[in-house]
């Protein structure tokens, strides 16, 4: 055990200094705090940019009113997004337009009958332009009841939106919690899969790198190679905690940040303690298990270049599980989502998606975590005894067939 | 207290590596490993370290299981580089002494006084691969003796090292062996082997050639004893009168002569009596030669 801390720390102090190590954290953190402001930062620049005047030819005030009531959408700071002017005449709008001041003019055409018409001229329609076909469907669509001789209330009645009650009836998230959720498993799972290919592959090419440098040989007289093992994981676990940590740091920062600034919108962001800790566990299962298989494979060879080969059905598998748990966010509790779930390959991630997104049943959760449980362990002793083997294998590295067999 | 190694064998697959290999070395001895590459020596060495399990055969010291023992009666030496080239000089070795079982403190203090010893003291906090070949070889040798084994495995420990170095070195490896180090030293270097070692064992295509005393090997090849002779006089005259006498070299007026069974003061008598003698001398064949006439003749 003084060996295994031994090693772990050894790991754990050379990789924590590396210059690799710290920039990736770094970008990670400046990274959360840009995304926290993001919505913030997006609201200030719509405000600038996203709004846009209208001039309307409306010399007797006729339109302006109901037009203006017609398109309620508004800006992050409470102005209108599209702002109806009226002008007094056509040549006083278009004007406007050349000197930027309008980005576009509204002149009502036949006013007279059932269908009247209207020309919109701008130098770059955008979105006013469907913003105000909308709203003047709408007012034609008023008037024409009206005439009809409806009264407002039925009018209202008439064109207002059915009313339709929606009822949850399980425990998975909906409506705006879901969207909120959506955002931060979305995250999460990025993170899940990155951090387990990554740190995956820092122990594989660490145990290379070592077989490489005959250290193991060194080390194989002092320790043995299931301590070796094991150190070497716990390091590596260690460091990927501590990115976490500082990243999670980053999130609790731009929540406070939030906070003081009385934060509208950093709702979004915030992430239970709960689904942090559903990570973690997930994480740490998901890194002993892909991380003991790479260490085992890696045991194997002497040089980085055959890695590749050696490890690639299992980062498929990553890849994969990571594929089905974007699957298991649309649809948390389909089929494909539950077969996946129960699958230990891929447990870590979609299961962990199921539970934040979906309504899996507490024996899919129990019999997901616990074959997941047992396939880790049984790759734990599998990477153990490869290593035992693979301390003194020098030379092209064995096919995935021929390391199975030296498991006998 | 003898490490004893009892006909120890192992194959990789198809490759016999060591057959049959069997040596004895007493508590505070220098032994050479002596064998060509690719003889089985390196075996040989990672069965005595437990690195590898043998076929067959066992290995013991002072009695017990040397597999069993704890590690940190072994120090080990390897032939390549075993270290992390980007670790810092006096951390990598802190770490290697705890890893034998020092504590911390004794540990920084070994390291400490081991660096100063060896003359690299300023290296410490630099990088391994920042270090010359000979230093990064000191530091190699550091990590085998830091912790103060009972038993010290060097596998070509003078390779890379200019002449002071490797007298540095040697004067090291002398000095633990005073302080009751019991020490392996296998080479093919065997100019190193003679200087320093008592006893030798020759390995030759993975089976023992001979095993025992440095003197005993020596008897064994005492036919190529030869007469180192300055000589003025009738060379002929001398070499008639002993038919069984050869010239081995000539050299202006030294000549080697293997006897051929005629004894030496026979043939010193007959040339003081014919001729001016500067020099005379009988040279036992050296290591080097039995080593080649073992291993070439075999």
């Amino acid at each position: 055990m003084r060996n295994v801390w031994l090693i772990a720390q050894r790991e754990y102090l050379q990789r924590v200094r590396a210059r690799t190590f710290r920039i990736v954290t770094a970008i990670g953190f400046v990274l959360v705090l840009a995304l926290a402001f993001t919505p913030s930062i997006m609201d200030s620049l719509d405000t600038v940019t996203g709004g846009s005047t209208i001039a309307v030819v409306d010399p007797g005030k006729d339109i302006s009113p109901t037009l203006r009531a017609a398109l309620p959408a508004e800006l992050p700071n409470g102005d209108p997004r599209t702002k109806i002017v009226s002008v007094g005449s056509r040549e006083a709008a278009e004007r406007g337009v050349e000197g930027g001041e309008y980005a576009g003019v509204l002149i009502p055409e036949n006013q007279r009958g059932t269908s009247p018409s209207f020309v919109y001229r701008s130098p770059r329609p955008g979105f006013e332009a469907e913003d105000l076909r909308e709203a003047l469907g709408g007012i034609v669509a008023e008037r024409r009841l009206a005439e009809e001789g409806l009264d407002p209330g039925e009018i209202a009645g008439v064109l207002g939106p059915p009313d339709l009650n929606v009822v949850a009836t399980g425990d998975a998230p909906t409506g705006e919690e879901y969207a909120s959720r959506f955002g931060v498993v979305y995250a999460f799972g990025f993170v899940l899969y990155l951090g387990l290919i990554m740190y995956g592959n820092m122990v594989a090419m660490g145990v290379i790198a070592e077989k490489s440098t005959r250290i193991t040989e060194l080390m194989t007289a002092a320790v043995k190679p299931t301590e070796q093992m094991t150190g070497k994981l716990l390091g590596v676990g260690l460091l990927s905690l501590t990115q976490f940590g500082i990243w999670a740091l980053a999130g609790l920062i731009s929540l406070l940040l939030g906070r003081l600034r009385g934060g509208e919108g950093l709702e979004l962001l915030a992430v239970p303690p709960a689904t942090l800790l559903l990570f973690l566990f997930f994480f740490a299962l998901g890194f002993l298990l892909y991380a003991s298989i790479f260490a085992g494979l890696g045991s194997l060879l002497s040089r980085v270049e055959d890695a590749q080969a050696l490890m690639a059905p299992f980062t498929m598998l990553l890849l994969t599980g990571f594929v089905l748990t974007i699957i298991a966010m649309g649809e948390p509790d389909s089929a494909v989502a539950r077969i996946g779930s129960l699958i230990p390959f891929f447990t870590p991630m979609v299961m962990f998606a199921r539970i934040e997104l979906g309504d899996p049943a507490i024996w899919e959760v129990i019999l997901g975590i616990t074959a997941l449980t047992a396939t880790t362990a049984a790759a734990i002793w599998a990477a153990s005894k490869l290593y035992k083997k693979g301390v003194l294998m020098y030379g092209k590295g064995p096919t995935l067939l021929k390391a199975a067999k030296l498991l006998k | 207290m003898t490490l004893v190694v009892d006909g120890i064998s192992k194959r990789f697959g198809e490759t016999v590596a060591v057959d049959g290999v069997g040596f004895e070395v007493p508590r505070g001895a220098i032994f050479g490993l002596l064998g060509a590459n690719g003889a089985g020596k390196t075996t040989t060495v990672r069965v005595v370290l437990d690195i590898v399990r043998p076929d067959a055969g066992s290995v013991s010291w002072s009695g017990a299981s040397a597999a069993g023992l704890p590690r940190r009666v072994f120090g080990y030496l390897p032939e390549e580089r075993g270290l992390y080239p980007d670790m810092k000089v006096g951390e990598q070795l802190r770490f290697f002494a705890r890893i034998r079982g020092l504590s911390r403190r004794d540990a920084g203090k070994g390291v400490e006084t081991w660096l100063g010893r060896l003359g690299i003291s300023r290296h410490a906090v630099r990088r391994l691969h920042e270090l010359s070949k000979g230093n990064q070889q000191k530091v190699q040798f550091l990590a085998a003796v830091l912790h103060e084994p009972e038993v010290l495995v060097l596998d070509e420990p003078f390779s890379g090292l200019d002449p002071v170095n490797n007298e540095l070195l040697k004067e090291e490896i002398l000095g633990l062996k005073e302080r009751g180090t019991t020490i392996l030293l296998s080479t093919h270097d065997m100019e190193r082997a003679e200087e320093l070692c008592e006893g030798v064992a020759l390995v030759h295509a993975s089976r023992l050639a001979f095993a025992g005393p440095l003197h005993a090997l020596r008897r064994r090849h005492e036919d190529r004893t030869t007469l180192r002779l300055g000589y003025s006089g009738d060379k002929n005259h001398l070499l008639q009168k002993f038919p069984g006498v050869e010239v081995v070299s000539e050299w202006e007026e030294d000549l080697e002569l293997s006897p051929g069974g005629v004894e030496p003061e026979e043939i010193l008598k007959e040339a003081v009596s014919s001729g001016r003698v500067r020099r005379f001398e009988t040279v036992e064949p050296s290591l080097r030669e039995i080593f080649i006439r073992e291993v070439g003749g075999a």
